[in-house]
Formats: structure tokens, sequence, C-alpha cells
């Protein structure tokens, strides 16, 4: 598709992209910069958590909580993380044994020592910090399926009353069906489309598309981080239209707005 | 210096360093410059380098699990010390033998690899069980997604689907049609919501990526 024009020092193709990303980059920046009470549409899947966390309290039984395997380490994975920071700490008030195996891809080599920072500030911030143990963050293989057989045995060992699977997941299915066996709550993610499916048959919760990006913010009590939630509101709208024009524009056999994406 | 490293300010400047090096030369077009070439070619190499370590850490870990769990005598010990007795030969197999003859490489062939086709299996068996609990129809969206995989299954099972075409036509159009915008759906959807998430990142808002979990703002 030949674009409508092109800007002198920027890649051919690449300008509209640009200008959407600095949009973004402004709004969310204006946002929180002035934060006003919001209302968000309740998300069953992280309003659970705390039922979740209440449960294995009560029962005497540990959370298990994992990541994901992080095999591009994206942003599903740094989202698990922020996700993972709000869970441990409920854990940690509640007494609960907090699990997070880790493994799947060797990204997770990172992510453990990440994940190890956030679950001992929990238990620092909750002035506990003598009961943190690098124990309940084993990691189980660089492999999938050695991954997946770990997991499953420690579901199967321990018993959890919980398991969150957020970020990208190597065997949900197997994970999710053992959790459910064992009787936990299951919350998960589907960080791609063809998991969703059976994610959202195998689990008691699933978070779909950006629920899982925005689940930090909507967790935390900050009100600059819940107005930022409104951008992603306000720009599926715009894409909305954007779909609507370009449906027009198609059927109309006009090719300026195809051009005009390209540019 | 530990405390500097582990610092916010710190770890939200190196993020903040790497996000310009990646993200400007991917629009601006910089002479001499190749932003695959360059930045992303170094830091794949850095993740490339961990993958060693990545083995190592897991043997160990295995070991540090496989004997408190051996001492503790807990619940399926001497599973652990079959597993760390196949870990041990593997390596010396590896080591003494080579990786593409010896008892390694048979171990592999022949063990390994038809061990691993049981995944399947049991995600197979998973599948159908879960299946079997999704066909509830318990409200009209339910039901409208009860009758399309109702649809799409009869036509891609081998039976009815070579024997009848009469679940084509609309297993065709669900799967192009439906499937096909749900999907860019999905994926606008997540990539607005990993773009705000990014930029709450930047600004130093989400901490989780930095390893660092703060208390509740007053």
């Amino acid at each position: 598709m030949p674009a409508l024009f092109t800007v002198p020092g920027i890649v051919s193709g690449r300008f509209l992209g640009l200008i959407l990303n600095i949009l973004i980059f402004i709004v969310v920046w204006i946002f929180i910069r002035n934060p006003k009470p919001v209302h968000i549409r309740r998300v069953p899947g992280l309003d659970a958590i705390d039922e979740a966390v209440g449960r294995c309290a009560e029962m005497g039984k540990p959370f298990v909580f994992s990541p994901g395997i992080a095999s591009s380490f994206g942003y599903w994975t740094v989202a698990a993380l922020s996700v993972m920071g709000h869970v441990a700490k409920l854990c940690v008030r509640s007494g609960t044994r907090f699990i997070v195996p880790l493994g799947g891809a060797d990204g997770v080599a990172i992510v453990r020592e990440v994940a190890a920072d956030i679950v001992k500030s929990a238990y620092t911030l909750e002035g506990r910090p003598e009961d943190f143990t690098m124990d309940d963050l084993p990691f189980l293989s660089g492999q999938q399926f050695a991954y997946a057989g770990g997991f499953v045995g420690i579901l199967q060992r321990v018993r959890p009353g919980a398991t969150i699977l957020l970020g990208g997941m190597a065997e949900a299915m197997s994970i999710c069906e053992v959790s459910n066996a064992v009787g936990a709550i299951t919350i998960s993610a589907g960080s791609y489309i063809s998991n969703l499916a059976v994610l959202a048959c195998a689990s008691d919760y699933i978070l779909i598309g950006e629920e899982e990006p925005a689940a930090g913010a909507y967790l935390s009590d900050n009100p600059r981080q819940r107005y930022s939630i409104r951008v992603q509101d306000y720009s599926k709208w715009i894409i909305i239209a954007m779909v609507i024009i370009g449906i027009i524009f198609v059927n109309m056999g006009n090719p300026f707005f195809k051009n005009l994406l390209a540019t | 210096m530990a405390e500097l490293l582990k610092s916010r300010e710190f770890n939200l400047a190196v993020m903040i360093i790497f996000f310009c090096l990646t993200f400007f030369p991917y629009f601006l077009s910089i002479p001499g410059y190749d932003v695959e070439k360059n930045i992303s070619s170094k830091v794949q190499l850095i993740v490339g380098l961990i993958t060693p370590f990545t083995v190592i850490l897991a043997i160990y870990s295995q070991y540090r699990r496989g004997f408190n769990a051996f001492n503790k005598r807990q619940r399926g010990w001497w599973l652990k010390v079959y597993m760390l007795f196949c870990i041990a030969s593997m390596l010396i197999f590896y080591v003494v033998w080579g990786k593409l003859s010896g008892p390694y490489y048979w171990v592999t062939l022949a063990v390994i690899s038809p061990l691993s086709t049981i995944n399947y299996g049991v995600i197979f068996f998973y599948m159908a069980s879960t299946t079997a609990r999704a066909f509830k129809a318990r409200n009209l969206k339910a039901l409208l997604l009860l009758v399309a995989g109702f649809i799409v299954f009869m036509d891609q099972a081998p039976l009815t689907g070579l024997y009848t075409t009469i679940f084509n036509p609309v297993a065709v159009f669900l799967n192009d049609t439906l499937v096909g915008s749900v999907t860019r759906t999905f994926t606008i959807c997540s990539t607005i919501g990993g773009l705000v998430y990014g930029v709450r990142v930047l600004l130093g808002l989400e901490t989780g990526a930095m390893g660092v979990t703060e208390k509740k703002e007053a």
C-alpha cells in the first residue's frame, strides 16, 4: 500500500504509529497528573483474588501463583509480576503460604530474580522478612514439559486453596485441570487467543485481552493508576471509529484510508 | 552499591534509556544505525547467555528440593531420588559419550521422546473432559457458543466432516469471519492495554517490573 505522504527523518510507513504512540503517552501523562475518581467496571477474575486468598487463609492451604513462562518476556509477564506483588502482600498479611513455581522457558531465569524481590519486599513491608524463603519460589526447569510436570506435582502435593496463572503459560490446560481436580479456585489469563477457549472452560475465572495489563492498576488503590485505565477505553473508541470509517472507505472503493494507515 | 542497583530510580533510568534506544530508532531513520542489528541483537545476545545459567539453576534447584524432600521424607521422596539419579546419569552419559551417540542418545530416543507423547495424551484427555463440562447452556450466550462450537466440531470431526457437507458452509463462515474479527479485536485490545501499561511502567507507577512492591498511597 502506498503511503499518503512521507515525512523526512521518519521511516516510511511508521509515521502514524509514532504519532499514536506519542499521543497515548501524552494523554496518559495528563490523566495521571490530574486524577479524578473514576468508575471502573468490575472484573470478576480480579475481584475473586481477595476471596481466593481468604479461602486459603481459612482452610490453612497455600496459594500458588505463576507469572508465566516468559518465553518472550513481554508485557504479559511484567503485568503478571505487578499482580503478584498485590497477591503476595495479601497472602503475607493473612499468613498464607505463597508458592511461585517458576520455569518453562529460559527467560524465567530473569523473572525469578524479579519475582524473588517482589515477594521479599511483600514480606518486608508486612513486617515479616524472616518468613521469606526461596524454597517457595522453586525454579523447576527451563523446559516446557518439565515445568508443567513439576507444577502439576506441586499442585498434587500441597493441594492449594487457589491457583493463579498469569502471563504466557505452558501447558496451561494441564495445570488448570489439575488445579480444578485438587479443589483450588483457578484464575487464569488467556495471553493468546487459541488458549482462551480452553482456559475459559477449565478455570473458575479468566482475564481476557487488556484485563491483565490493567490488573495492576485495577488492584492498586492509587487513583492515578486507576484513572489511566480510562485511556484504554478512549483508545478503544478511537479504534472502533477507525474500523467503521475504514469499512465505509473500503466499500466505497476509496483507497484513502488504507493509504493513511500505511503512512 | 547494591542499594543503588536495587533502587527504583536507577531501575527506572535504565528502563527509560533502553526504551529510547529501541523505540526511537524504530520510527526515526538514523543514517548508519540499524536498530535490529544494534541494540536488539546485543540484548538478545545477553539473553542467550542466560540459557546455560538456566540449566545450572534448574539442576541446582532440583537437587536442593530433592535433598530437602529426602531429608524430610516428604510424600513421593523416592520419585525425587529417582529423578536426581536420572539427572546425574544423563550428565555423565553426555560428558563421557557425547550427545549424538551412546547411552545419552539412546535414552533421548527410546525413553524421553516416547514418554513425552504422554503429555499430549494427557492434554487430549483434559480437553475432552473440559469440553464435556463446557457443554452446559445455562443462558442465551452460552447456548450460542455451544451451537457454534457444535457446528465447528461436527464439521471437523472425521465422520461427519467427510461424509456430509451440511455443516461446512456455516463452519467456514464462523472460522473465517467471526474468528478472524474476534482475533483482531483481541489483538487490538491487548495492544492498547500493553501500550498504556508500558507508559505507566515508564512513568514509575507500575513497580512490579522492577521487582518492587509499594505500600498503599495515603
